[in-house]
């Protein structure tokens, strides 16, 4: 009978990672410059998870480790602190998973993650499975390699994760378009001429209203924004200024009502605001749609449908392909808005 | 500038100390998670009655920390329950001598003894038990009694009958 001890978790492996992060971001300014760095929200997910973990909200690290995963799942440092939070909760599904795409990402680490995985699977009561996992482990766990590495994470110091600027593309992304104050010039300033004083025209400035709002900041206004995966479209009588019927299943709301994950998008081939035509040699095909099972974020104009679709904002501008660059800026304009 | 040796020695000896706790406390998480594994393997070899690799397992605990007295008791019952008596009484004398406040470490030598009917040695056992093994105590020292009678009688009943002869 296995006694039921309480067990510290792989903290310090954990911390020796995301110590390892913070170096890298202090001490190689250069290269950061060039990919930015870890962004400011997922390192205040990160932030959050270990602030929780210290004071024993392991629920809450749980859930704050999935966004950071969410944001960087190729982080095998995230899928640790998962394992460790679910541990300490006894979920040992959810730890057997962690460990399993930890030693997915980064092979190098399967010994080390070894004897922890060989508990879990002894947990879930997959004994022949966990039987090499902990012998392998307990190998492990005595080797001079394993040592070292405990050395080395004893000698790191506290990891402090300290909210920094947003990068230089997120600002950007997220300016208000500058304000143009010209002089609005008029016909003739001369009284005597023929045009008179009340003839004095100025010539109309063209604003483009529309355009000026084509900015994440204008679309983050949007009455609902979601992440959505492409699942196809409906045929029928379709050119460019008669778009289709996109058919999106909701994997996220990040604003708005609780809509029907199914949801039905007019698919515009173009933004609103553009009075530009067709493209010569314009002709719809399937590849003008995006590839089925595609990840993407929409804006939704208004959260009710037009003629069973709904819009998108500013058109084809109103959705962005849901990378981790576009969900940064998202979360970075959405949590600017919230702190308003 | 002078700094006061005082505050710098106290201040050295106080960073000597958290080091030193960090280490302490990362060599016991190592021996606790070698602990928690290897009492996994064990309850998966019980289950399956791999009984070799089971008690590879004991032993391996065992080695872990010598003076863990309720490890060597578990192991020894294992023993004991293989068939394997002369062993446990090994870990139980162990498990007995590391905490001779313990009745159960106390009472399981002396029931093992008494599967290998060293009655007497058992007697002692029991004894030191205090309460909790009284009942096998009065048991054990009626039986040594009417043995004692027994081998006497059947001494004496020899001696007559060698004496008549």
């Amino acid at each position: 009978m296995v006694n039921d001890r309480k067990l510290p978790g792989m903290k310090n492996r954990f911390k020796l990672g995301v110590a390892l992060l913070a170096f890298g971001a202090a001490l190689a300014p250069a290269a950061l410059a060039q990919d930015e760095g870890p962004s400011v929200t997922l390192m205040k997910y990160v932030g959050k998870a270990q602030d929780a973990m210290k004071v024993g909200r392991y629920q809450e690290a749980r859930d704050e480790y999935r966004k950071a995963i969410g944001l960087a799942p190729k982080t095998p440092e995230y899928y640790i602190g998962l394992s460790d939070a679910c541990y300490q909760m006894k979920e040992f599904d959810q730890v057997a998973f962690a460990l399993q795409k930890v030693i997915e990402l980064n092979p190098a680490m399967k010994d080390e993650c070894a004897g922890e995985y060989g508990e879990a699977l002894f947990h879930l009561g997959r004994y022949d499975e966990a039987i090499p996992y902990l012998k392998s482990g307990l190998r492990y766990i005595d080797s001079p390699a394993a040592k070292a590495r405990r050395t080395a994470i004893a000698a790191a110091p506290p990891v402090h994760v300290a909210p920094s600027a947003p990068p230089e593309s997120v600002i950007r992304a997220t300016a208000a378009p500058p304000e143009k104050k010209e002089a609005i010039p008029l016909s003739s300033i001369d009284p005597a001429s023929s045009a008179g004083w009340h003839s004095i025209a100025h010539k109309h400035q063209e604003i483009d209203i529309n355009k000026a709002n084509q900015t994440l900041a204008g679309a983050i206004r949007s009455e609902g924004i979601v992440i959505a995966e492409y699942q196809g479209y409906e045929k029928g009588d379709i050119n460019f200024f008669h778009p289709p019927k996109a058919k999106f299943r909701i994997t996220k709301i990040l604003k708005g009502p609780p809509l029907n994950k199914d949801l039905p998008v007019r698919y515009e081939f173009k933004e609103r605001s553009s009075k530009e035509g067709a493209p010569a040699g314009w002709k719809f095909s399937d590849d003008k749609m995006p590839a089925k099972g595609s990840s993407w974020i929409i804006f939704l104009e208004w959260c009710a449908p037009r003629d069973g679709m709904f819009d998108t904002y500013e058109g084809s501008f109103g959705r962005l392909p849901a990378d981790d660059e576009n969900l940064n800026k998202v979360y970075a304009e959405l949590e600017k808005h919230s702190n308003r | 500038m002078n700094f006061p040796a005082r505050p710098l020695t106290i201040g050295l000896a106080l960073a000597l100390c958290v080091s030193s706790l960090s280490f302490g406390t990362a060599a016991f998480a190592q021996s606790s998670k070698k602990v928690e594994w290897h009492r996994c393997l064990i309850t998966i070899y019980k289950s399956k009655n791999m009984v070799p690799q089971a008690c590879e397992e004991y032993a391996a605990l065992v080695a872990i920390d010598p003076k863990d007295a309720q490890i060597r008791f578990e192991y020894g019952a294992y023993l004991h329950k293989m068939g394997r008596v002369k062993e446990a009484i090994v870990q139980y004398k162990k498990a007995a001598d590391t905490n001779p406040s313990n009745p159960d470490y106390q009472g399981a030598v002396g029931d093992a003894l008494v599967s290998l009917k060293d009655y007497s040695g058992a007697l002692a056992y029991y004894q030191k038990a205090g309460p909790k093994f009284a009942g096998k105590l009065s048991t054990t020292s009626a039986y040594v009694n009417q043995l004692r009678q027994i081998n006497q009688y059947n001494a004496d009943l020899k001696k007559r009958q060698a004496e008549d002869e």
